[in-house]
């Protein structure tokens, strides 16, 4: 791996990534940044979820993995425009690998959780990717226990956001699920999968 | 104030390991507009705006709550601030926070009046708005600011959250030149 992640996080904290004394906004990477506790993403999501009940848990998880997706594209496709990513990572990024390391560098500051492994096949177009301490899964199995469902709604939208912005042309050529949630086993690991997405009818 | 400002910004802890944020013991992690916008439109398509606003404002409110209780705490004059330093104190670290800046437009009891031209989803409302093709809206949209007033209201005063409403009546997204938020603090 080309892209120092040790070194794109010291210099990430060393920007001082707080709101302007003046304004109090955090206009960062070519995008708007914000901090909240951890409880107030999660919560919201799940309460959601909650509130819609189980007979449309289906419709209320694509929402908020469809927030993500767009998020994932538009937040990281700005970030990979900013003044930000040319000083800091550009100059290592030789191939897509590289590409997606440098995404992964960045995403691993913001307090998601971490992605500790990334597999991707540029052939077939597919990621594999491993988070953990993602952080929906602390605050689900305190407040509910295991979980039978994969939960990280977030990163699933950012799985296949990750392959828009590598392999696409826009938004929703991707599409990703959660094939192991640490809300379900217990454990600390979650992984996601991300590939093309099927046309209908498609010749 | 300067003092318990610095404080909390070096206040925060990165586990690399876990690649997870503290600032001042609470784990916390940067979000950008892009997500809270569109997650938010998303909720109001699905629930309608009041009802997501509730759903908000109490998950921005409930989060924020003890943050704000540590820190009127950890402020060894809080006892003898007026309530209007009290919340400039909050209001402070709402900007270090990135929310935008909030200022006390007009105070009358238990009734007080916020206004803000840069609340954050606002500001991100707009950041997104020609290329998402959002118009104007008919409502107001800075839920979570509404939430987060509540917990600086319920802080300041020493009250519950649940004494403590908060509704914006107008937003700059909705064609206003300031958001404005009508805060009351039941008795």
């Amino acid at each position: 791996m080309s892209i120092d992640h040790n070194a794109v996080r010291e210099a990430f904290l060393s920007m001082g990534l707080y709101g302007d004394p003046e304004n109090g906004l955090i206009r960062r990477f070519g995008v708007l940044l914000y901090i909240a506790p951890v409880d107030y993403w999660v919560a919201r999501e799940l309460d959601f979820i909650s509130k819609m009940g189980a007979s449309a848990r289906k419709l209320s998880e694509n929402v908020l993995i469809d927030a993500a997706h767009w998020c994932a594209y538009g937040t990281f496709g700005g970030i990979m425009a900013s003044a930000e990513w040319a000083a800091m990572i550009a100059p290592h990024i030789q191939t897509v690998h590289d590409k997606l390391s440098g995404l992964v560098a960045v995403t691993n500051c913001l307090g998601w959780g971490h992605i500790s492994d990334f597999q991707l096949d540029e052939q077939n177009q597919t990621l594999e990717l491993t988070v953990e301490h993602s952080y929906y899964v602390g605050y689900w199995l305190d407040k509910y226990g295991k979980s039978e469902r994969p939960i990280c709604y977030m990163w699933t939208g950012v799985a296949a956001g990750y392959m828009d912005l590598l392999f696409g042309n826009k938004v929703h050529e991707f599409a990703a699920e959660e094939v192991e949630c640490a809300a379900v086993t217990g454990g600390t690991r979650c992984r996601f999968r991300a590939e093309r997405l099927k046309k209908k009818f498609a010749l | 104030m300067k003092e318990i400002i610095r404080q909390i910004q070096a206040a925060v802890e990165i586990d690399p390991e876990r690649s997870r944020i503290r600032l001042a013991g609470h784990e916390v992690a940067y979000h950008c507009e892009k997500f809270s916008t569109r997650i938010i439109r998303g909720l109001e398509d699905v629930l309608g705006v009041e009802e997501a606003n509730a759903l908000i404002q109490q998950a921005a409110s409930e989060s924020l709550y003890q943050p704000l209780t540590e820190l009127s705490q950890a402020e060894t004059n809080w006892a003898n601030l007026t309530r209007s330093e009290r919340l400039a104190l909050i209001f402070e670290v709402f900007k270090i926070l990135g929310y935008g800046a909030v200022t006390i437009a007009e105070a009358n009891g238990n009734r007080t009046k916020v206004t803000s031209s840069n609340s954050y989803l606002a500001e991100g409302f707009f950041e997104n708005a020609e290329q998402w093709r959002w118009s104007k809206r008919s409502a107001p949209f800075c839920h979570d600011m509404c939430g987060y007033l509540r917990a600086a209201f319920a802080v300041s005063d020493g009250v519950p959250l649940d004494r403590v409403t908060v509704k914006e009546t107008t937003c700059r997204t909705m064609g206003a030149e300031l958001c404005t938020f009508e805060v009351e603090v039941a008795q």
